[in-house]
């Protein structure tokens, strides 16, 4: 998969709705992965979000490493749902606002 | 020697202390509703008492702690609040198992009983109805490694379709947390960046480390239906019936290795870039810094369960049956006398070696028995609490709104004598709330706190304890008492009693105030059986009362009543022991200062009566105590005051196990007990504070 170009914009932040799980999961790694490439500082704002599973999780994750990788700022707001997850799977939450 | 264990009378036991601890969290959530700690002690005792009654089969048992223990889930759980039918049904629910306990085949009356509580906690939680009874199903299929607890490493990889397929791994470690004790790693650095994930792929692992007494079987069950098809290593890397002393466990790099996290040559060549392992394993690129968080995660939790195993093998308890202790007592009491026939003889061969064995032998009894006494002594609390229902219960049944208040709970007393104190308490106990304490408007009225006090407080007193019951109530009414005690010919009309005096008739047999007997107290037949038990343990019992204020049931009871260690004298033909702990000093008679004719001595300023023991036990026989040489005056304490005792010699202390006395004694005033001497003849206990109290009469 090609790199998609960075947008010139400085900050963003996008509201996620619905369950971030398994079902949906295409959408917001889509959704989210162009965020990310879109500016230099971005913010998810995760109050939408009534529901979130380990894709979900997972796609989370995988965002925060990317960004990272691109130089971004990467960061998860109203998140105690990706954070719940990750407490009880014991795995790391990177972008968590702490 | 091997003796076998009836599982259920051992169950029995356990449910026994675990009711115990459940009756005080719910006493504790009455008073004090928002206490979780309590709630979940409540919990608790009930989940434990389930899970034991359906493996030993107990299956009516198991089946209704299930629905209680649910109801308290709930209120566990922040779904409900304690309330006051919560606790009433909880302390209902305690009876109940406690009945069931008691039989196998419950009859009519246990099983109507215990449907009303169900049928009452289901119209309170109406989830309690549809409880499945989850947990205590696993609990009977599950077969517990007897104690013995393994720590297992669960490398889980799930397989890339996990997510597809609908094999949650949230699921499965939710399952393995209800095995035991969990530390949950979970590793990310597979996880692709987000431009090249494919997100309905799992790129998520994890390393468990679960501590549980259930076996292996039990963790394996957990992966049944995904085992075949995701990676999954169990391995057991400490156990608790280890007999390791090394707190020590695998260096990081040799648990990276056999993780299978880095190979030899990595770990080889790490150790050679002589940095920090885990430093030099990730800058390295050989693994991710979540894998040497997680190996030393791993690497503490061992060693900390380790420290801990090893301070409870220092410091572990077992339980051994009261029985056994018992007869340790008596043995060592009985060594005690034989000690006394050795030394006797020792002293009569003269033999400097012989003496000097007896001595050494003496000290090692008397460790012996010091050591058997602390094993025999248990703290007053045991006896304390049990009356925290009681107290509770009565103040409900007669309207009263009473607070009992223990203090002193720590101070300790022989088993058996607690034991012997129960029934005794009841009666004080019964006798305050029903006479003493008024009702809320009475108190009012007097104006007091509508609650009541009860205060139940124990010290130590030399060799005894000191237990009082007081209450804040009415007090003794002492004209009620005088017109009582006239009526039943207990005193005469022209009997001049002092406040103190009239009080003390409420033991007198039969005597009654109350006109009519209620279910609680008032038939007459309390105080004076109380006052014989409490000098059945050779203790006393006195009452202070004000009018108004409330009366306070004072008692002295020896500490223990096993072995007396106590000082031997003679009059006439005949050897008394008088207890240690009521001797003062030993004194010549000719040496006392009397003040008279009267049978009173100056004793370092202050007159003391004293009693000549020959006239007081009526004794003819012996040397002729006129010509008696020597004949001395032992001071002595008793309860409060002082008092001479005056005998014709002293040889000196003596310690053994009490005999109680035969029948030719019954009525013999001012002996409580024997003992035998190394020469096999008896030597009769003073009852000191009985012999004050009837010469003071």
């Amino acid at each position: 998969m090609s790199m998609p170009k960075r947008d010139t914009s400085e900050s963003k932040t996008i509201h996620l709705k619905g369950a971030l799980t398994f079902p949906n999961i295409m959408d917001f790694r889509d959704q989210i992965l162009q965020s990310v490439t879109s500016c230099r500082d971005l913010t998810v704002d995760l109050s939408g979000i009534d529901a979130i599973d380990l894709a979900g999780a997972q796609v989370l994750i995988a965002a925060a490493r990317f960004a990272d990788a691109q130089g971004t700022t990467f960061r998860c707001i109203h998140a105690d749902r990706y954070r719940r997850i990750c407490d009880f799977a014991g795995i790391r939450s990177p972008g968590l606002v702490p | 020697m091997s003796a076998s264990v009836d599982p259920l009378e051992t169950f029995r036991e356990e449910v026994a202390e675990l009711l115990v601890s459940l009756e005080h969290a719910l006493m504790q959530l009455e008073e004090d509703p928002a206490d979780l700690g309590m709630i979940d002690d409540a919990f608790r005792s009930m989940h434990t008492i389930k899970g034991s009654g359906n493996m030993l089969g107990l299956t009516a048992l198991g089946e209704f702690t299930h629905m209680v223990e649910t109801a308290f889930a709930i209120v566990r759980d922040g779904k409900a609040v304690v309330t006051p039918h919560l606790i009433e049904l909880g302390l209902a629910a305690r009876d109940q198992i406690e009945a069931l306990l008691g039989t196998h085949e419950p009859d009519a009356d246990i099983l109507a009983e215990g449907e009303r509580i169900v049928q009452e906690l289901i119209r309170e939680y109406p989830e309690v109805g549809g409880a499945p009874q989850r947990a205590s199903i696993r609990e009977t299929e599950v077969p517990d490694t007897g104690g013995t607890e393994t720590t297992w490493r669960i490398q889980l990889t799930p397989s890339s379709d996990a997510f597809v397929t609908g094999n949650n791994p949230i699921l499965l470690i939710r399952e393995l947390m209800e095995l035991g004790e969990m530390l949950i790693v979970g590793f990310t650095d597979k996880v692709p960046l987000l431009s090249e994930l494919d997100p309905e792929q799992c790129f998520l692992s994890w390393d468990i480390l679960l501590t549980t007494s259930k076996g292996e079987n039990a963790v394996r069950d957990v992966f049944i239906f995904v085992d075949d098809i995701w990676d999954i290593r169990i391995t057991a890397i400490d156990e608790s019936s280890l007999d390791s002393t090394d707190l020590d466990y695998k260096r990081l790099g040799e648990i990276l290795v056999e993780r299978g996290d880095i190979g030899a040559d990595e770990l080889e060549a790490a150790v050679n870039a002589r940095s920090y392992i885990g430093d030099a394993l990730v800058q390295q690129g050989f693994v991710s810094p979540e894998r040497v968080e997680a190996a030393l995660k791993e690497q503490d939790l061992i060693r900390k369960r380790r420290e801990t195993r090893q301070s409870l093998d220092t410091t572990s308890t077992i339980k051994v049956r009261t029985e056994k202790l018992d007869t340790l007592v008596n043995l060592v009491g009985e060594f005690v006398s034989e000690h006394a026939t050795l030394q006797r003889l020792a002293a009569a061969a003269g033999d400097p070696e012989i003496l000097s064995t007896a001595e050494r032998l003496e000290a090692l009894i008397r460790d012996t028995r010091d050591l058997a006494m602390q094993l025999h002594m248990v703290p007053v609390e045991v006896l304390f609490s049990g009356f925290r229902r009681l107290v509770r219960d009565l103040a409900k049944d007669l309207n009263k709104d009473v607070k009992l208040v223990l203090e002193g709970v720590d101070t300790e007393l022989d088993k058996n004598v607690v034991e012997r104190l129960k029934d005794p308490l009841l009666h004080i106990i019964r006798n305050s709330l029903d006479h003493g304490l008024e009702t809320p408007q009475e108190r009012q009225k007097a104006g007091k706190h509508p609650q009541g006090t009860l205060t139940m407080k124990a010290f130590y007193s030399g060799a005894h304890v000191a237990i009082q019951v007081s209450d804040d109530g009415r007090g003794i009414n002492t004209d009620a008492v005088r017109e009582k005690a006239l009526v039943q010919g207990l005193i005469a009309d022209d009997d001049r009693l002092s406040e103190s005096e009239l009080n003390e008739l409420i033991f007198a047999p039969g005597f009654s105030t109350t006109e009519t007997a209620t279910n609680v107290s008032g038939r007459g037949v309390g105080m004076d059986v109380v006052k014989r038990n409490i000098e059945g343990l050779g203790g006393s019992i006195r009452v202070e009362s004000a009018s108004g204020e409330g009366s306070t049931m004072n008692l002295r009871i020896p500490l223990t009543l096993a072995i007396v260690e106590g000082l031997l004298v003679d009059v006439g033909d005949q050897s008394y022991l008088a207890t240690m702990s009521s001797v003062i000093e030993c004194i010549e008679l000719d040496d006392a200062a009397r003040y008279g004719d009267q049978k009173l001595v100056n004793y370092r300023g202050q007159l003391v009566p004293f009693v000549d023991l020959r006239e007081y036990f009526q004794l003819d026989s012996g040397p002729d105590h006129e010509h008696a040489e020597h004949r001395q005056l032992l001071m002595v304490s008793s309860e409060d005051r002082m008092l001479g005792l005056v005998v014709d010699g002293v040889r000196d202390t003596f310690q053994s196990v009490v005999k109680t006395l035969g029948k030719m004694y019954e009525g013999v005033e001012g002996v409580s007990g024997a003992v035998v001497l190394g020469d096999g003849r008896l030597a009769l206990m003073l009852d000191v504070d009985r012999i004050s109290r009837l010469t003071d009469k």
